[in-house]
């Protein structure tokens, strides 16, 4: 594992947002090294950072200065089309609301992403159907958000975020809408990711659940890291 | 991709609806209006390849009305190299036939052509077959010296239901039909052939005034030549070939078409306006959606083509529902008025898809574009 680069690397991390005649700082130099198969969760109050972390390590969003490593890619610089094949190819997003296309079934939200480079549907549509089974939805294929569960549309997210088999998973407090069962499910489900399929997965959440369940945890306070521990 | 279009066209039935009708109001007017100005260029056209002689005017005059010709000048028309015969013509549009009233202004607003009256010399007419006003196919043509005698066209004995020996009324002048012409085109047929010197009357010439003179070649194939010797010869002449007549008429007739497509291409275009703001609105209301598609790994361009795709078939429903309907209304309108041709080529009705996907593309260009700004995250932060 030591010879092949980590999965994320983040240097010097900077994002400035101007709010009102003020600029504030979301994130402030921040350093970040997540090792290939490592689950890390990123923890902190609310305003704390950690989205604006996930959006820059997700190619979602341009840092104010500092770099971002994928891999042995540097994302600086990338153009919005690389960024695009980037989240396309090798970042799956797991959102806090879901994030699914209300008008889209289950089966048309899983395989969305890769809808503008598929040729042939029936093997993407095979596959959508394979991984919405693994997620316990597979009688519900054809079924709109809007007839699902809060705990199932989840599901149907992390089967979006898993069509491409990516190497890294993001997850924007994934439990956040969910009641604590149904929580509890969905991180057993990203953990079995990580443990049978060895996906690096970076969860932000101010769930202790999920630090429990994590291989580190980082704890963020105006947008440094203040604290980092091994359950 | 497409099937994702289709959802969203879908998705706002009543919005989308709306857009349509826009494109469709326009394309049906573009497709009524150059119909029947295509099919006023056809019937016209088709008439014209039926003129085989020189026309001959005062040079300058517009409309026959405003030629006046004296008689003197047919022997040295005669003796011009090439020439024939020359046949002397009065002619002009009739105010009225039967108690019918009619203007030439109101026929080009849809109104019926005044029938035209046409006086002729039955002798030097009857010495080229090209000369066809007093051609009959039914009852017989006009004799010399005949003063109460008239031959009608087609059109005129059918629009006012008249057969050979009926009496008919023009001017406040009754006349027996002797014979009915029949050239094959509404536009030579819808005419009253009188004696010259009637025609001289109802018209205010004296004897020795005519509006015209037809001249046969005796090759035509040198009609243009001859022409051009009689207007070099005699320069207070107009001398048209038959070519040229046609040529005039139709740059005439295609500036009709053109105008036609410019003031409904106004109504087009307002309906691609629609388009462009509905699109805008899909755009605005779907903020979300596109930052996620962003997120997940579409790239600017998939989205723009999407955004595109979606615009332009509305754009494309629009004018077929437009093509559709047009051509209804226009089976009906000729339905109502057999002698308003039209003509829906597959021509005009590729130009008017055409122009529709324009519209489309240039309504749903800025819309596309404007999703090239939404940040995946962003877009992400709407919640």
């Amino acid at each position: 594992m030591s010879d092949s680069p980590p999965m994320v690397r983040a240097r010097g991390l900077t994002k400035l947002y101007r709010v009102g005649t003020e600029m504030v700082h979301a994130l402030d130099h921040l350093d970040l090294e997540v090792p290939r198969g490592e689950f890390l969760a990123v923890l902190g109050t609310s305003g704390s950072g950690k989205s604006t972390l996930l959006h820059m390590l997700g190619a979602l969003d341009h840092p104010t200065s500092g770099e971002v490593w994928l891999d042995s890619t540097n994302l600086a610089g990338l153009r919005d089309r690389e960024l695009s094949r980037i989240r396309r190819t090798r970042i799956g997003f797991i959102f806090q609301t879901f994030n699914l296309i209300p008008t889209l079934t289950s089966l048309e939200n899983v395989t969305i992403p890769l809808l503008p480079v598929t040729r042939n549907r029936a093997p993407l549509r095979e596959r959508g159907r394979r991984l919405l089974e693994n997620v316990g939805l597979g009688d519900r294929l054809h079924h709109r958000p809007s007839q699902l569960s809060g705990g199932q549309r989840q599901r149907v997210a992390i089967a979006r975020a898993l069509i491409h088999q990516p190497a890294l998973v993001l997850a924007d407090e994934p439990t956040g809408n969910l009641d604590t069962r149904t929580g509890g499910e969905i991180l057993s489900l990203i953990h079995r990711l990580n443990r049978e399929q060895g996906t690096t997965i970076i969860v932000v959440s101010h769930n202790p659940q999920v630090a429990q369940r994590a291989d580190r945890a980082i704890h963020l306070r105006d947008g440094q890291i203040v604290r980092q521990e091994r359950p | 991709m497409l099937d994702l279009v289709f959802r969203n066209i879908a998705n706002r039935k009543g919005r989308t609806l709306l857009t349509i009708l826009g494109i469709t109001i326009g394309v049906m007017a573009i497709v009524i209006l150059v119909a029947m100005a295509d099919g006023l260029e056809g019937e016209v056209t088709q008439g014209l390849q039926r003129l085989h002689s020189v026309q001959v005017f005062k040079r300058g005059a517009l409309f026959p009305e405003n030629s006046r010709l004296s008689l003197s000048d047919m022997a040295t028309l005669e003796r011009i190299e090439g020439v024939r015969v020359v046949s002397p013509r009065v002619q002009r549009a009739l105010n009225s036939v039967e108690n019918a009233k009619y203007n030439l202004g109101g026929a080009f607003v849809g109104g019926e052509f005044p029938p035209q009256l046409t006086g002729i010399d039955p002798d030097t007419d009857s010495q080229s077959p090209y000369f066809t006003a007093n051609r009959v196919t039914l009852g017989r043509g006009l004799l010399p010296g005949e003063r109460g005698s008239i031959v009608v066209g087609k059109k005129v004995a059918t629009d006012f239901q008249k057969r050979v020996g009926n009496l008919i009324e023009a001017e406040g002048r009754t006349f027996r039909i002797v014979g009915i012409s029949d050239t094959g085109s509404d536009l030579f047929d819808n005419r009253i052939v009188v004696q010259l010197d009637v025609a001289q009357d109802m018209a205010g010439l004296d004897r020795q005034s005519v509006n015209l003179f037809l001249v046969d070649v005796r090759d035509p194939s040198e009609a243009e030549r001859v022409a051009k010797r009689i207007e070099l010869k005699m320069p207070h002449l107009e001398a048209r070939s038959p070519r040229e007549t046609t040529a005039q008429l139709s740059e005439i007739l295609s500036t009709v078409r053109t105008g036609a497509f410019a003031i409904t291409a106004i109504a087009a275009i307002v309906g691609g306006i629609g388009v462009a703001n509905t699109m805008l609105m899909n755009v605005l209301e779907r903020r979300r959606e596109i930052g996620v598609l962003k997120a997940v790994g579409w790239t600017n361009r998939e989205v723009m083509r999407t955004i595109l795709t979606e615009s332009i078939l509305v754009s494309l429903l629009g004018g077929l529902l437009g093509v559709a309907l047009g051509t209804a209304i226009l089976h009906g309108i000729h339905a109502i008025r057999p002698s308003l041709a039209y003509l829906l080529t597959p021509l005009l009705v590729a130009q008017v898809l055409a122009f529709a996907t324009l519209l489309g593309i240039l309504g749903g260009a800025y819309p596309a574009w404007s999703t090239t700004r939404i940040q995946p995250a962003e877009a992400l932060r709407y919640e």
